[in-house]
Order: structure tokens, then C-alpha cells, then sequence
């Protein structure tokens, strides 16, 4: 029984129980080791380097193999992974997935299949595998403008500079500069790396440099610059006098045109000397300003608004400004001490002869200046001011001795000192026109006497120094009262038409009278014409009563006459409505003051 | 399997031990050859790596030996029943290999055939060396099913998916055979046979097969041949 189960288990065994499966074994050729493999990237590059500079890059690739059939490619940049199938595709890198600028390394490990045909094969198990590096050049567009270099160059032009181009310069074809006002300018030649600006003279402009690319994406910024606008800086020399020298200082090669603000008159035509001479204006000219405009030298490099100007105070005329503070002057003259009073406002300048400086300013308490009357023989200045006469003697303001104006009423006419040490001022009133008296030493009133009973209002008077005449000026005429002391001896009126008039201080028996282009000479006492000069245009000023000349004006010129012969010893233009002529000193309204010493004494 | 199979045996042989004296028990061991259908298993031969090159069915559910053992008893002579196992299995492959891998689909299939037999000879030959017989069987088939897909390239495993199936059929089995005496106690079997499987059933467990249905249809052929001992009853 053993045997037979033993054959039964021997049977089993000998046939088995379980179907064994069939092979089907493929007999293929072995690939070689290794076959060569190329790929190439369609990227911006310089050289072998590529290059991101924008927001992304598109990379595509082209990879071959000889005798085997590509997979694909597994890029890597930093920590970036592109998987990529095929011998072709492309994939983009984003430059915000990257660190910054700087250098970088893409890796490409590239994939080949064997082309057995084997299972390994078909399952891109079996294959070649090649390492392929490039440089990456990261350099993010900046997102501030970076310094622009300038200087002033060897011609006097600015010079603009930048840093060349990070990338391949055949990348762009242009250069552009903006100053973002008023003009632009264009640079093809792409290895020029800077630009010298002929327009620039010290304007406030920013310089903007951007490169422009072939593709037309946005440009990029190479550099800027702000450059603040240069002042004008002028100074004025008055020293010469023929002409005033005026210093200017601009670092740029440029050109100046300087012109009277008001009435636009140009002085200096586009001069490029730092130091030009400007011609005075005639005498008393009103034009504190002066407009200056810097150009570029180079006419064809003007653009839109490229100058700069300015406007600078200047005095014009010629001359010397002897109000303190440039206003129009009211003058008194003291020929014993050769000494001249202005006053503008509430103040009085003191100026000695021959006008080098100012000797000194009184700042009276509460003066507004209205008069003058200058004593003579005491040196006392008499000070009209409101109700009040204040005797400044011997010329000090520590020494004032105030006078209340006697009569109620406005001041009027033209106050006097006479001879005798009295002054003698006119009042307003009610009843006409008076004359008050104070005695110059003591300062007291002593008297008043009646003018024009019948003119209270609106008469110009004034008295001459030896207290001889007193001469009105009313609607009806010119009067002359001949005086015995203070009482009226005798009246005679002007019935001719006159211009002006005025009384030699010196010696008033002589009377000048302007009228129809004529300058009249008549003896005072009895209004006879002692002589009489054509001149057409001109009125009587006053009798200089240092040295007894007749000055005579016009709005636009003087000349002054030695009243004796007549004949005119100098003359020049002026732009003032009225002149005086003290001490040899011409004074023009507006407080400028022309030494006429040498001129006079030819 | 194997247990369900011992106990099986265990419990014919006590059944067999009440019988009368004077007749046989008789241990019965075939082997043979048989053919199956398995139409559908061969249509859901459908491996995931179809695109391979050169892949190749190697195997279609082909005719293998079978395995037989009867547990039975002669009474009255002619007549003769019991209860028999038989194991079977066959494979569906479909491969390809070279110098750099391999691929194979493979769907196993084994059949533990349990069933009861009669069979009857004619009175006039059972004193003859030459006993021919028929037969008629029928019972239940265990179906255990294993699938494997597996990839191996350059010594390494790809993939190795399994899964396995199970279910039960039910078959019938005419035959006709003949029993040569030869020795006291041995004679020599031979038979023809052809089962038909009635039902069929394979449980996909994995999902694979949810919207086909596949079953192994152990339907075909059968030629057997073995040994029968026979074992006289003592009253």
C-alpha cells in the first residue's frame, strides 16, 4: 500500500501541478556606449551668456543626437526645474523666481533614447545622457534711474556720461536724452557713451539717458540727472564814468544779453566776456532793474526756452544814489559849509562834498521832512515838519529847537532862511497867506505879516535870502512884493505867460523866466529884461548858489548857462521831469546826484 | 484548500467502512489530460503594456493534466459510486522579454473539482479482465484565480500589480471508460470523458473586472487513465 501512494506522490511530482507560462525573449541588439548630442537655446545672449534683463525670457531649445532619437531635457537655474519632452519646446524663466542680479548658471541635462527597441527603450529607461552648461547674466531693468555723470568739458559745454550698456549694445539701436522740458536728442552710434549738451547753460533740467531697443520694449534707463538752475550772479562796478562794468559768472560756454527791464533797451547784445561794460542811462533814468538772458554761444543749439535769465537791481543812471533808500529826494544846500541835506522819507542824509560818502543820517523823532531852510551864516537847518519848525543847530540833530507853527494852517511855499538869521515860513489860513518869523538863534517867533490877502489858497511863494523880494505864484500871475522889513512896499505882477521861474539866491535882484523856448533875464526889482537866450524846450531850474549858474532843463536834457554871457557851458541828456544844480552837484528828482565840478570849471 | 481536501477523504473512508462485507472499497487514482474553454478569460486578457513591441500572447488558457482521485465502492458487482477530486489549472500569458527587461501579464487559474460518480458496468463483463463501464459525474468546481502584471527593467521592478479571483461551478461529467483486472487487487483505468459546466462564477474582489464579466469555464475534454485499488470488505 506504501509503495502504491508512494507512486502516486512520485507521479505528481514527476508532472508537476501548475502550468508553467512560456517565454517570449526578443533577441536585440545592444546599443553603443555613448552617441553625440548638441543643443542649442534661441535666447538673448551675449556670447555664450544669456542674458534676463526683463520681467521673463522665452528660452527654446533645439536638441540632436546622432544615431539615437532625443527625450528631452531637464533644465536648472538656481532652484528652478523645467522638465521638458521632446528634441524641441521652449519654457520661460521668470526673473521674480530669481534671487537678483548677479551671475547665474543654467544646467541642461539632455535625454536620448537608445532606438533598440528594446523594453527599456520604449519605456525611456534606456538611453544617453549629456550635461550642457550656459552663464546667465541676471540684471533686472532698475527701478530707479541710476546716477547721470556731467561735467563741464575743455570747450565749456556740459558733458554727459554713462556706464555702457550691461548687455550685448547690438541689443538696441539708439540712445535717447530728454531734459523733459525742451527737446530730446537722438544717438545712433551705440558705442558713444557720452553727449555734450550745447543748449545747457545752467537751466533747472533733468537729464534723463535711456537706451532704446530694436524690438521696441520699454527703454532702458541708463542714467539721470537733476541739475538745479544756476543764478545769474552780477555784480555792478560804478566806479568808471563812462560806462558800468558788469561782472558775471556762468560755468557753461555762454553768451549774455542784458536790456532795461521797462523799456526792454538792450545794453549788451549776446556778450561772452565775463565782464562787459553796460552804457549809462541818461541822468535820472528810473530803471532799477535790469534783465539779463544767457544763451548758449552757439546760435544753432538755442532750443524752446533753453536761456536763463534774470532780473537784477542795477542803478542805470549816472551818477550816484544819494537818498538812503532810493526814493525821490527833497535836497537843501549849504554853501557856507558846502554841505548838502537829502531826505527821501523821515530821514536826512548828510552829504559832504565832493559826494564820496555819506557823512551822516539824522533819524528825527517822528520826521517827515517836508522843507528845508538852510541858515547861512549859522549853520542851523530849519526842518519843516507838520506844525512844528525844528532848527537843527549848527547842523546836529542832538541840537533841535522846536518851533510851533504860529498860525493854524498848512505849510506852503518855499520856506526861507534870510541873511539876518531869520526864518521865514508861510502858512494857510483863513486869512490868507501868512508870513511867519523865528528868530534862528533863539528859536522864538517874532512876527507874521500878511502875503496875498486875496490868495489864501494854492499860491507857490518864497522870499529871497536878503529878505528884499517875496515872489508868489497865483492863477493871476507871477507877483513880485518888494519888502521893507517885513511890510509890502511895493507889488508888481508878471502879465506874460511863463514856464518857470526862479531868483539868483545870491543876488536877487536877477529873475530867470522860462517861456516859449526862450530863457528870460529880467532885473527883479522892476521886472526888465536884461536878457534872453533861444532854447527851445527848456525851463529855468535854479541858480547854483555856489557858483551862480543858470540851470535850465528839459525832461530830457540840461544845460547849464553862465547867466553873465549866456553861453552854455555844458549840456547833456537826462530822463527826470526836474533837475537842480547845487554846488556843481546836478540832483535829479528820483535822488541821484552828478558831480559837474570838471565840467563846468573847462 | 489542501485541508478542506484531507477531510474530504477522511469522511468517504468512515461512509466506506459501514458498507457490506462483501463488497469493495476501492481507491482510485487517475491522470489525464483535458482541454477547457475559459472563452471568456481569453477576452480579458487586456495587460496595461499592450503598446509594447513584440508583446505576444504565450499562452492561452491551453489543456493540462489533470490530476484525479476517486474514493469509491463496488457493490453488487456492477455497480459502482463514490466521491472523487480532481485538480486542474491552466494559465493565459502574454509576454515579452529582452537583454533589458521583461513584461508579463499572467492570469493562473486552478479548479479543485469535487464531485460523486457512478458508474456502472455490464454484468456480463465482470468476470472478464476487460470491464468497460459508464460514468456519470457531477459536483462543484473551487475556482481560484490569481492575475499578475508585472514590468521589470534593467533588474528593477517597475510595476507588480496582483490581484486574485475566486467563485464555484457546477459541472457535469459523462464518460465512458473500462477497467482492466489484472492483478487481485489492482486494475488499470482508462476513460473518455467530457464535462459541462453548468454554472460559472468568478469574484473580482479588486474592481479590475467590474463591468465584464469573466469566468473560468473548465468545459472540454477528458482523457484519463490510473489505477484503482480495491480494498475487500470484511463482514
Amino acid at each position: 500500500m506504501k509503495k502504491v501512494l508512494y507512486c502516486l506522490f512520485g507521479l505528481l511530482l514527476l508532472f508537476g501541478c501548475e502550468y508553467e507560462v512560456h517565454e517570449n525573449y526578443i533577441e536585440l541588439k545592444k546599443p553603443a556606449d555613448s552617441v553625440g548630442m548638441t543643443i542649442q537655446l534661441e535666447a538673448e545672449s551675449s556670447g555664450d551668456t544669456l542674458l534676463i534683463w526683463t520681467d521673463y525670457v522665452t528660452i527654446r531649445y533645439n536638441f540632436a543626437t546622432s544615431g539615437s532619437n532625443a527625450i528631452g531635457c531637464i533644465f536648472q537655474l538656481g532652484s528652478q526645474q523645467w522638465v521638458m519632452q521632446g528634441a524641441t519646446g521652449s519654457f520661460d524663466i521668470y526673473r521674480s523666481n530669481l534671487g537678483g542680479n548677479g551671475l547665474y548658471e543654467l544646467t541642461c541635462e539632455m535625454y536620448a533614447s537608445s532606438g533598440s527597441g528594446s523594453i527599456a527603450d520604449q519605456l525611456g529607461q534606456e538611453g544617453y545622457q549629456g550635461v550642457y552648461k550656459w552663464p546667465v547674466k541676471v540684471a533686472y531693468q532698475p527701478t530707479e534711474w541710476r546716477p547721470l555723470s556731467h561735467t563741464i568739458n575743455k570747450d565749456g559745454y556740459l558733458e554727459l556720461s554713462w556706464s555702457r550698456f550691461p548687455f550685448d549694445t547690438s541689443l538696441f539701436d539708439r540712445y535717447e536724452i530728454s531734459n523733459g522740458s525742451w527737446s530730446w536728442t537722438s544717438i545712433s552710434n551705440i558705442n558713444q557713451l557720452s553727449y555734450v549738451c550745447k543748449e545747457y547753460v545752467g537751466q533747472g533740467v533733468t537729464f534723463a539717458v535711456t537706451a532704446h531697443f530694436k524690438d521696441h520694449r520699454t527703454p532702458w534707463p541708463m542714467g539721470q540727472v537733476t541739475l538745479d538752475k544756476l543764478d545769474i550772479e552780477a555784480t555792478f562796478d560804478y566806479s568808471r564814468a563812462d560806462s558800468i562794468v558788469m561782472k558775471w559768472s556762468n560755468p557753461y560756454r555762454s553768451v549774455i544779453t542784458a536790456y532795461e527791464y521797462v523799456s526792454g533797451r538792450v545794453l549788451v547784445d549776446e556778450a561772452s566776456a565775463r565782464e562787459v561794460c553796460l552804457p549809462y542811462s541818461p541822468f535820472g533814468s528810473a530803471y532799477p532793474y535790469i534783465g539779463l538772458s544767457v544763451e548758449t554761444s552757439d546760435p544753432s543749439a538755442r532750443g524752446i526756452a533753453s536761456g536763463l535769465s534774470a532780473q537784477c537791481p542795477y542803478r542805470s543812471s549816472c551818477g550816484m544814489v544819494i537818498t538812503s533808500d532810493g526814493g525821490a529826494g527833497r535836497y537843501g544846500y549849504n554853501p557856507a559849509k558846502d554841505m548838502l541835506y537829502v531826505s527821501s522819507h523821515g530821514e536826512i542824509d548828510r552829504w559832504a562834498y565832493p559826494f564820496v560818502a555819506r557823512k551822516d543820517t539824522y533819524e528825527g523823532p517822528g520826521w517827515y521832512v517836508y522843507q528845508y531852510a538852510l541858515v547861512d551864516k549859522h549853520t542851523a537847518m530849519a526842518v519843516y515838519d507838520g506844525n512844528f519848525i525844528d532848527l537843527c543847530m549848527g547842523g546836529e540833530t542832538n541840537k533841535v529847537v522846536r518851533m510851533p507853527m504860529h498860525n493854524a494852517g498848512m505849510l506852503t511855499g518855499q520856506p526861507t532862511v534870510t541873511n539876518n538869521g531869520k526864518v521865514i515860513a508861510f502858512t494857510s489860513t483863513q486869512a490868507g497867506v501868512m508870513g511867519e518869523v523865528f528868530d534862528v538863534q533863539s528859536g522864538l517867533f517874532e512876527t507874521e505879516f500878511p502875503v496875498l490877502p486875496d490868495y489864501p489858497y494854492g499860491i507857490g511863494v518864497a522870499m529871497t535870502p536878503d529878505g528884499a523880494y517875496l515872489i508868489t505864484e497865483t492863477d493871476i500871475g507871477l507877483s513880485v512884493l518888494s519888502m521893507q522889513g517885513y511890510t509890502i512896499s511895493q507889488t508888481r505882477r508878471w502879465t506874460m505867460q511863463y514856464d518857470n521861474w526862479c531868483v539868483n539866491p545870491v543876488n536877487s535882484g536877477e529873475l530867470y523866466v522860462s517861456f516859449d523856448s526862450k530863457i528870460s533875464k529880467y532885473r527883479t526889482s522892476d521886472l526888465s529884461l536884461v536878457a534872453s537866450w533861444d532854447m527851445p524846450g527848456m525851463r529855468v531850474g535854479n541858480v547854483d548858489p555856489k557858483s551862480g549858474y543858470l540851470l535850465v532843463h528839459s525832461d530830457k536834457k540840461i544845460a547849464v548857462i553862465d547867466p553873465k554871457t549866456g553861453r552854455i557851458l555844458y549840456s547833456m541828456p537826462v530822463d527826470t521831469y526836474w533837475c537842480g544844480l547845487y554846488g556843481n552837484m546836478l540832483l535829479s528828482v528820483n535822488g541821484f546826484a552828478l558831480n559837474l565840478e570838471k565840467e563846468l570849471n573847462r | 484548500m489542501k485541508k478542506r481536501l484531507i477531510l474530504f477523504i477522511l469522511c468517504l473512508a468512515s461512509a466506506g467502512a459501514s458498507m457490506q462485507a462483501q463488497e469493495w472499497l476501492t481507491l482510485e487514482y487517475n491522470f489525464g489530460y483535458g482541454t477547457y474553454d475559459m472563452g471568456k478569460l481569453k477576452d480579458a486578457m487586456t495587460p496595461n503594456a499592450s503598446r509594447l513591441n513584440n508583446l505576444k500572447v504565450t499562452d492561452n488558457f491551453p489543456g493540462y493534466w489533470i490530476h484525479q482521485v476517486k474514493l469509491g465502492a463496488d457493490f453488487k458487482q456492477m455497480h459502482q459510486g463514490g466521491f472523487s477530486v480532481d485538480f486542474m489549472n491552466t494559465v493565459g500569458n502574454q509576454a515579452v522579454s529582452d537583454y533589458s527587461g521583461a513584461y508579463n501579464f499572467t492570469m493562473r487559474v486552478k479548479g479543485v473539482r469535487l464531485g460523486a460518480f457512478y458508474r456502472i458496468t455490464p454484468r456480463s463483463w465482470l468476470t472478464k479482465v476487460v470491464r468497460p463501464y459508464l460514468q456519470l459525474s457531477g459536483g462543484v468546481i473551487l475556482n481560484n484565480g490569481e492575475l499578475e502584471e508585472k514590468l521589470e527593467v534593467n533588474q528593477t521592478v517597475m510595476s507588480d500589480d496582483q490581484m486574485k479571483l475566486n467563485g464555484i461551478n457546477s459541472f457535469i461529467e459523462p464518460a465512458v471508460g473500462c477497467r482492466f483486472h489484472l492483478l487481485p487487487h489492482f486494475d488499470l483505468n482508462v476513460s473518455v470523458a467530457y464535462e459541462f459546466d453548468l454554472t460559472r462564477k468568478f469574484k473580482d474582489t479588486s474592481g479590475r473586472y467590474s463591468t465584464v464579466a469573466i469566468y473560468p469555464d473548465w468545459s472540454g475534454l477528458r482523457l484519463m487513465g490510473g489505477l484503482i485499488y480495491s480494498i475487500p470488505l470484511i463482514r
